[in-house]
């Protein structure tokens, strides 16, 4: 659905994106992350069809964004970084306004709008000023206006932006509907959690290259290494540590736990359970150690300015 | 139509969001309605003592030129509408979901132009409607009818012509501070043109009125051609520091000058940089280029020609300084001879010719880069009028043409080409933008118009300018003695 080969963006003699390439699915979501001034929205908005691509090619919805991009505008939905909503307008007018210019009816504009509206809890607001709405209420105006016309492709930046922790879980919940209908997301935010918890897979762009571009998993495996199981049992038993040592790599340890990395876990957990059974420990949990996506970011980032690669 | 009324939409929105905001709203109504009362007040007061010392004058002059400033007053406090059309909404952060619709860039720029000129054409209109129908009964005085529909016709070309200028601006600009500081460059130039066309009356000169219409016109055609051209969404977002680059600017300009102009255009590479490449490349393309210029060059030769003559058989030498002046061929190689001696010990002369010549040529270069070419073909028009004239005159009082013919064209044969084509390529640097092409910004554009205009300048205008000076002092005067018979 969206497939970028070499995209990149000058401004006279700044760079703005050197080289962005990254293919996403219909009905995958990809979290684009990445350091302020990495080229985050410069890369939205040339896949949005709003600023000419200076080198490469992008293809979305299946229009180029170069020839066609009245077409790629037509089907995609942005939310730009900033709400930036008619103050002076009611919520309803601003929407028949944007879908008017997306060329729906009025009957639809107005079904879509009520729908949206009561989903995100600002139904009882529509005749309000949006000069009138908090932050937050802003956000979502946004982003219902991004999803007036039913786009196929959405390119959400910092969705959930200002907004209380219940507005933004209702937020990702609809990113969540929304990739189970089959849209395409490209979303960029800073918050890693919600990077984790809504990416099939994670880009991380810095100083106008994407520098990692995986699954979540994929990007710990590959940045830290095998996953950290931590294994625990009743008592000190500090002979069972020992044991461990020869049947795996031991990360740390202490009284009554043990943390060692597995590879395999499906194969090497079994053996680790049984090991310690057949010497008559009490096993109370065994479980993975969740590293976090912050790790991995700071991780990437840091290599790249200390001039390393990840 | 589509895109059309898809502009129709934005024009709504913007006109609703104007018209519900009382701090647009009260004082343009206030401004509009209050002015023309200001204006009848004070012409009242100034009837009585107008009267006493020339009858007639208020009412041929005053009243026409106090209906002008009525309608001119409206347009210039709702400029800010216009001005900040564009820039406006980037300050406020909406312009981005606006060009995330897919909404054609015509249509935006039109809808934004539409909406920007209703209130100052509404407002010039209404307080000229106000003006003329409250005159007589407050003063007595009326404006005939006539000039009110002309007057109305100069109002509404000037308005369209300043607002689009200010949506220009305000597409071209990165903040409304700098848009409303441009906006001098509208209007000063709208109050010179109204100052003209109150001389314009004043010399009762009323028909004219309507080329100034007409020419008015005009000019606003080339100035939306030239908002829409120039208009992109891109700079729109991506310019949010104005910098004065110098250096980039000098690298932009050396590397025109460096490369074919073709190769500038495109993506064509540029052969090395030799002088033969100069003369057999890039000055056939840069002439090639400005073909189109080159046949207003000729028109405005033909047309100041024929202005001259026009005007020369309009106004004939009064009979008794004709009797005075000594007409015979031998008076004039007296003449040429005592002018011939006259500059056999100031060698400077042709240098003199040379730098006067090479000066008009400058300056109306200059002048054409902010006049959209027009004053390049000052110097030709002046050439070609005053040629025109003397040959005129000449013919009016039966003075044999060949010799005076003789004055005129052994320089005339290089320094009329060498200002042509100046006039012509200076016409095309000033006019490009107009139609700029894809890609390129206005000052992109400028500067190739002026690499082209300096290679012109440089391999071919300077040189033939030079020779003409040469041929003007000391050939000239020569071949019209030989043909006065000495």
């Amino acid at each position: 659905m969206i497939e970028a080969v070499g995209l990149g963006k000058d401004f006279g003699h700044v760079v703005a994106v050197r080289e962005v390439t990254l293919t996403i699915a219909e009905g995958e979501v990809m979290v684009l992350l990445g350091p302020n001034g990495a080229g985050k929205t410069t890369t939205v908005r040339m896949l949005a069809a709003i600023l000419r691509p200076t080198r490469g090619w992008a293809v979305v919805a299946g229009y180029d964004v170069a020839e066609d991009a009245v077409e790629v505008r037509k089907r995609v939905g942005l939310l730009t970084e900033f709400p930036g909503l008619y103050e002076r307008m009611s919520v309803l007018d601003y929407l028949g306004f944007f879908g008017e210019l997306h060329g729906l009816s009025s009957a639809s504009c107005r079904a879509r709008s009520e729908d949206l509206l009561r989903r995100f809890g600002l139904w009882e607001s529509r005749r309000l000023r949006l000069g009138e709405f908090s932050k937050g209420m802003r956000q979502k105006v946004a982003l219902v206006r991004a999803l007036l016309h039913d786009p196929p492709v959405l390119l959400l930046d910092e969705p959930t932006s200002a907004m209380d922790p219940s507005s933004a879980r209702m937020v990702r919940d609809c990113i969540r509907e929304l990739k189970a209908g089959g849209r395409t997301l490209l979303v960029c935010t800073h918050n890693l959690a919600e990077a984790e918890e809504l990416a099939d897979r994670i880009a991380v762009i810095r100083q106008g290259c994407i520098i990692a571009l995986d699954t979540p998993q994929g990007l710990r495996q590959q940045l830290l290494g095998p996953p950290l199981m931590e294994v625990r049992w009743n008592g000190s038993g500090d002979n069972f540590a020992h044991m461990l040592g020869g049947l795996v790599q031991i990360a740390d340890q202490g009284p009554g736990w043990v943390r060692f990395l597995s590879p395999q876990p499906e194969r090497i957990n079994p053996q680790v359970l049984r090991c310690l059974t057949a010497v008559g420990a009490e096993v109370v949990t065994l479980s993975e150690v969740s590293r976090s996506l912050e790790e991995i970011y700071l991780r990437l980032v840091e290599a790249e300015e200390g001039g390393e690669h990840p | 139509m589509k895109w059309f009324c898809q502009s129709l939409l934005i024009s709504r929105r913007e006109l609703k969001d104007s018209l519900t905001d009382w701090r647009i709203v009260t004082p343009v109504v206030i401004l509009t309605f209050l002015f023309p009362w200001l204006v009848i007040l004070a012409a009242d007061a100034g009837v009585d003592f107008l009267e006493r010392y020339s009858p007639g004058l208020v009412s041929s002059q005053l009243v026409p030129f106090a209906t002008m400033i009525v309608g001119f007053f409206p347009t210039s406090f709702s400029l800010v509408i216009a001005l900040e059309s564009f820039v406006g909404e980037k300050e406020r952060n909406t312009l981005e979901s606006l060009l995330s619709t897919p909404l054609p860039d015509q249509a935006l720029y039109l809808g934004k132009l539409l909406a920007a000129l209703v209130l100052p054409l509404a407002g010039s209109l209404a307080a000229i409607a106000l003006f003329a129908l409250s005159l007589p009964g407050a003063t007595g005085l009326t404006v005939a009818p006539d000039l009110l529909v002309q007057i109305a016709c100069l109002a509404v070309t000037l308005t369209v012509g300043m607002v689009a200028g200010a949506v220009v601006v305000s597409s071209n600009t990165t903040s409304v501070r700098a848009a409303n500081l441009l906006a001098s460059f509208i209007v000063i130039p709208a109050m010179l043109v109204l100052t003209f066309q109150s001389l314009v009356v004043a010399w009762n000169a009323r028909p004219a009125l309507w080329f100034i219409a007409l020419a008015q016109a005009v000019a606003d055609a080339a100035l939306i051609r030239m908002g829409i051209r120039l208009f992109n969404r891109e700079n729109l977002l991506a310019r949010t520091i104005d910098r004065i680059d110098l250096r980039r600017t000098w690298r932009t300009l050396r590397s025109f000058l460096w490369q074919e102009p073709a190769a500038a255009l495109s993506d064509r590479p540029s052969a090395p940089l030799t002088v033969g490449r100069l003369y057999f490349r890039d000055l056939p393309q840069i002439l090639r280029h400005s073909g189109g210029a080159a046949l207003v060059a000729v028109a405005a030769l033909a047309m100041g020609a024929a202005a001259g003559w026009i005007l020369a058989q309009a106004y004939p030498l009064p009979s008794r300084v004709a009797e005075r002046l000594e007409w015979t061929p031998e008076a004039i190689r007296q003449s040429l001879l005592r002018f011939r001696e006259s500059l056999e010990g100031w060698h400077w002369a042709p240098l003199a010719i040379f730098l006067q010549n090479v000066r008009a040529v400058i300056l109306s270069a200059l002048f054409a880069l902010v006049s959209f070419g027009v004053t390049a073909t000052a110097p030709l028009l002046l050439i070609s009028g005053l040629s025109g004239f003397l040959l005129g005159e000449a013919a009016g009082v039966g003075f044999p043409l060949e010799p005076l013919a003789a004055l005129l064209w052994p320089h005339g044969l290089l320094e009329i080409p060498a200002v042509f084509i100046a006039a012509a390529v200076a016409l095309k640097m000033g006019a490009s933008v107009l139609s700029p092409p894809p890609g390129m910004t206005l000052g992109e554009v400028l500067l190739l118009g002026l690499a082209n205009f300096l290679k012109a300048f440089f391999l071919l205008v300077l040189p033939l300018l030079l020779v003409a000076a040469f041929v003007e002092v000391y050939v000239t005067p020569q071949v019209a003695l030989q043909v006065l018979g000495g």
